[in-house]
């Protein structure tokens, strides 16, 4: 097929806007779509040392080389990639060299952090506990990426969440009835304001996951495709396979529910006493007396017999 | 034709040309979950492959 745009071969079809894609036009495409957020949401506005996470998947290396790519000339600004190892051997293990090579070959500074150092490491953990390892692995790996950017000063953190990670968990929030999550998932930092917590922002939020996908393999980034080995424990698996069926049959239904997050977000309204407390155990930010990091280390230790 | 899905080989009994997007189907998935190369290039669902080819199907949402 050839490309809507020029005469070159297509290498996607993009059917909520029916149109043929070659690489040089995706690629522009998505250039185009990240740069205008970033501008759009003022992530780097009054930045100087963006992190970026990443884990060596598709998505993450795309933000890093896409990053590089739209602000490595700004001489002002620092990039610097943060891997976090879960300790998932088979996994994490060799992500991290795909991470490693990428940030090696684009020059930035790369830095990992490991849950055998301040967690507990997944297939550790889950010899002991055989339900909802996301749950302990996000929580873990949030307390470590905000450690990491306290360490290294950054002024934010580039997470790699495109658009199929963002209305997913819009979805499952609402599944939860958690409205507050909903408004601490923002393109461009949370609810709260507060030094101990390090603003996220989400570069590639406006991309769909299969052109993020498409991007890459263009661009010959080479990144690690394998499956976390305890993924099929999520809820985000079934959410996945509802919105992809639901794409399938009504194009442009992803991009319909990403502007509805985006206008719930807009006309939320957040409690207005919320703060930031100090964890007691580990000095780190918290909505509670003790971070949610430290209370489930001290629950696992005391079930593996610590 | 070999056909590939994340580097493992499927085996696939496929007779004559076929395209890409009933290929997908045939193997189980959909469009919107797995990119398609063919002789190592990225196609869209609605080319063709042909029996000599390699089709290779690579999954979007892997990850955790």
């Amino acid at each position: 097929m050839k490309c809507s745009e020029c005469n070159n071969e297509a290498v996607i079809y993009l059917s909520y806007s029916q149109k043929f894609l070659c690489s040089k036009h995706l690629s522009r495409l998505v250039e185009k779509r990240v740069g205008a957020s970033i501008r759009e949401y003022g992530m780097i506005e009054g930045r100087k040392r963006i992190g970026v996470a990443v884990s060596g998947g598709k998505d993450s290396l795309t933000m890093l080389y896409l990053l590089h790519k739209l602000l490595g000339k700004d001489r002002r600004l620092k990039l610097i990639a943060i891997t976090v190892d879960e300790g998932i051997k088979g996994y994490r293990d060799v992500s991290i060299r795909n991470a490693r090579r990428l940030a090696k070959s684009l020059g930035i500074e790369h830095h990992i952090y490991k849950f055998t150092d301040y967690a507990i490491p997944m297939d550790r953990l889950m010899k002991h506990k055989k339900t909802d390892p996301c749950s302990y692995c996000g929580v873990f790996r949030r307390w470590i990426l905000n450690k990491a950017a306290g360490e290294l000063k950054l002024d934010a953190l580039a997470i790699g969440h495109n658009l199929d990670d963002i209305i997913q968990t819009f979805l499952m929030n609402m599944m939860r009835n958690e409205p507050l999550r909903i408004a601490r998932f923002t393109p461009n930092g949370g609810i709260i304001e507060s030094e101990a917590f390090v603003s996220r922002i989400r570069p590639l939020f406006s991309i769909p996951e299969r052109e993020v996908m498409a991007y890459a393999l263009c661009n010959n980034i080479d990144f690690h495709n394998g499956e976390c080995p305890y993924a099929a424990y999520a809820l985000r698996n079934p959410v996945r396979e509802f919105l992809n069926n639901m794409e399938e049959k009504y194009p442009g239904v992803k991009f319909r529910v990403l502007n509805s997050y985006l206008s719930v977000l807009k006309n939320m309204k957040v409690p207005e006493n919320l703060t930031t407390r100090t964890c007691i155990t580990c000095g780190g930010p918290s909505s509670t007396e003790q971070c949610k990091r430290c209370i489930l280390l001290d629950k696992l230790k005391k079930q593996m017999g610590h | 034709m070999l056909v590939y899905v994340d580097g493992q080989r499927r085996q696939c009994k496929i007779d004559g040309k076929i395209k890409v997007s009933d290929l997908i189907v045939r193997l189980g998935f959909t469009r919107e979950t797995v990119i398609a190369k063919v002789n190592g290039k990225v196609v869209t669902e609605y080319d063709y492959a042909e029996p000599s080819d390699r089709v290779d199907l690579i999954r979007v949402s892997t990850g955790g």
